[in-house]
């Protein structure tokens, strides 16, 4: 059985947290890949997570996390291959 | 946007051109914060703090997209806006400074946790320390309040005073219990404060030299501070004074007359009223609304209404209203059954008035005679009651210093 490292797992990780279908939070992320009001693409560490729905706004972005709001329809996690 | 943004000021800016989605991953590589960020096509728009904005001239020249000014808002934009309206400027920096002035100074006091004593009462003696509404707040000296009114309102226990912006907060603690210590050793002898039969005497303290069924005169000293102290065979050996106390009852007599005329005069309103109103600044009325009220006989009623902005804080500055009320007076005559009545109900008040202080009423010999003009009530009531009253005793001098003159 090997320890898992916190740290390491938080850094090589994305978190995604959805609250109902009017907010989101993407923590950790690389980049916006996308962005209009009906589809927002963001790329994770590991995978791209695909926002779909419509009045879609990015309320606030910093380096740490962004938080997307709107009328959520969908969410895609689509593994980015390396 | 918070309070905080608008203070320091923001702007909205649409970013157009095919490198947006690069542009905005620049600018968050380059730790500028963005908000309320919306998109269409090419096309986005965003919000960033100023100082955010200053910073996006790199990002721009590498993405190649067009940056356009939307909005700008917050506090830095709105003094640009308006830096050449001189007055209202001023105006902003006179008002915020008078209120940085005006909070250094005491506008409130707040009593709390008091039930035997009133706010008022607290209020008004913290007045007469000096302390008052609109005096500086770093010259009230909450220790000595504290120890003020420990001092002067007995039943307080505990208090706490402290300042809090421009608020007096007066927290206090009262003892619920009613044992108070009165106790007082100052020699006193008991004496008649009226004439009458003594009932009852019971000694605490002292000599008695009446006992129940005898006569007193007002003035006669009843229980004696003086107390000597006899040995076995009854001889004194020594002499102190107390303070006497005892529960002493005399029976006495009061006179009690009262007159009734059968004519009387009464005010006879006729419904007619003026009103006025006007303002009371300190202890000037004036009165603004009327100039000279037109009735021969009329009463004025004056209602006040205090202007109060906080609690226990009153503007000296009064509303007053006036109510002119015209009456015409009338004669009449009572009837003998009204005299009566009249002179009964006067004889009960007095009766009653005399129990609420503890008086025993043993007799009541008044009598109500009924004349043409009017009636008379006379006689006596005779009550029984502590009729005493404390004095100060006559020392005798000292034995040996007796002897030393004699010899």
């Amino acid at each position: 059985m090997s320890l898992i490292n916190v740290s390491q797992l938080v850094e090589n990780y994305s978190i995604l947290t959805v609250h109902g279908k009017r907010e989101a939070y993407v923590e950790n992320f690389n980049s916006i890949m996308e962005l209009s009001d009906t589809l927002i693409k963001i790329k994770a560490k590991k995978e791209i997570v695909i926002f779909e729905g419509n009045g879609l706004l990015v309320e606030y972005m910093n380096e740490d996390d962004i938080k997307i709001v709107g009328n959520i329809e969908h969410i895609r996690l689509v593994e980015v291959s390396h | 946007m918070s309070l905080a943004s608008f203070i320091r000021g923001y702007v909205r800016i649409s970013v157009t051109g095919l490198g947006t989605e690069r542009f905005i991953n620049i600018c968050r590589n380059n730790g500028i914060k963005l908000y309320n960020l919306s998109s269409r096509s090419i096309k986005a728009d965003m919000d960033m703090s100023v100082s955010d904005f200053m910073k996006i001239k790199s990002a721009k020249r590498i993405t190649g997209v067009r940056i356009e000014l939307i909005r700008r808002v917050g506090a830095p934009f709105f003094l640009q806006r308006n830096r050449k309206r001189h007055f209202f400027v001023y105006g902003i920096l006179i008002f915020l400074l008078i209120n940085i002035i005006l909070s250094g100074y005491l506008w409130r006091i707040e009593v709390e946790g008091n039930s035997y004593y009133s706010a008022k009462e607290i209020i008004q003696y913290i007045n007469s320390m000096n302390i008052h509404y609109g005096m500086r707040t770093g010259d009230v000296s909450c220790y000595d309040i504290e120890t003020a009114l420990r001092k002067e309102f007995d039943k307080i226990t505990w208090v706490s005073a402290d300042i809090d912006g421009s608020r007096l907060r007066i927290n206090i603690k009262e003892n619920e219990d009613d044992t108070v210590d009165t106790k007082d050793d100052t020699p006193m002898d008991i004496a008649a404060s009226k004439d009458g039969i003594i009932t009852s005497i019971v000694t605490r303290s002292g000599t008695p030299i009446v006992k129940a069924g005898d006569e007193v005169k007002a003035g006669d000293v009843l229980v004696m501070s003086k107390v000597e102290s006899l040995n076995e065979s009854g001889e004194s050996f020594g002499v102190k004074y107390v303070h006497a106390d005892a529960d002493i009852i005399i029976e006495t007599d009061y006179t009690y007359t009262d007159t009734a005329e059968r004519a009387y005069e009464y005010k006879n309103y006729t419904g007619r009223v003026k009103e006025g109103t006007g303002i009371k600044i300190g202890n000037n009325l004036i009165n603004y609304n009327i100039k000279e009220c037109s009735f021969e006989n009329y009463d004025v009623v004056t209602e006040y209404e205090t202007i109060s902005p906080y609690t226990n804080f009153n503007l000296p500055i009064t509303y007053a209203y006036f109510y002119y009320k015209e009456y015409e007076i009338l004669t009449a005559e009572y009837t003998d059954d009204e005299l009566s009545d009249i002179l009964s109900q006067n004889i009960d008040k007095y009766i009653n008035n005399l129990q609420e202080n503890g008086i025993q009423i043993v007799q009541n010999s008044v009598k109500i005679n009924i004349g043409s003009t009017g009636a008379t009530a006379e006689g006596i009531i005779r009550v029984r009651e502590s009729a005493v009253t404390e004095q100060p005793p006559v020392m005798e001098p000292a034995e040996d210093a007796e002897e030393g003159r004699q010899e």
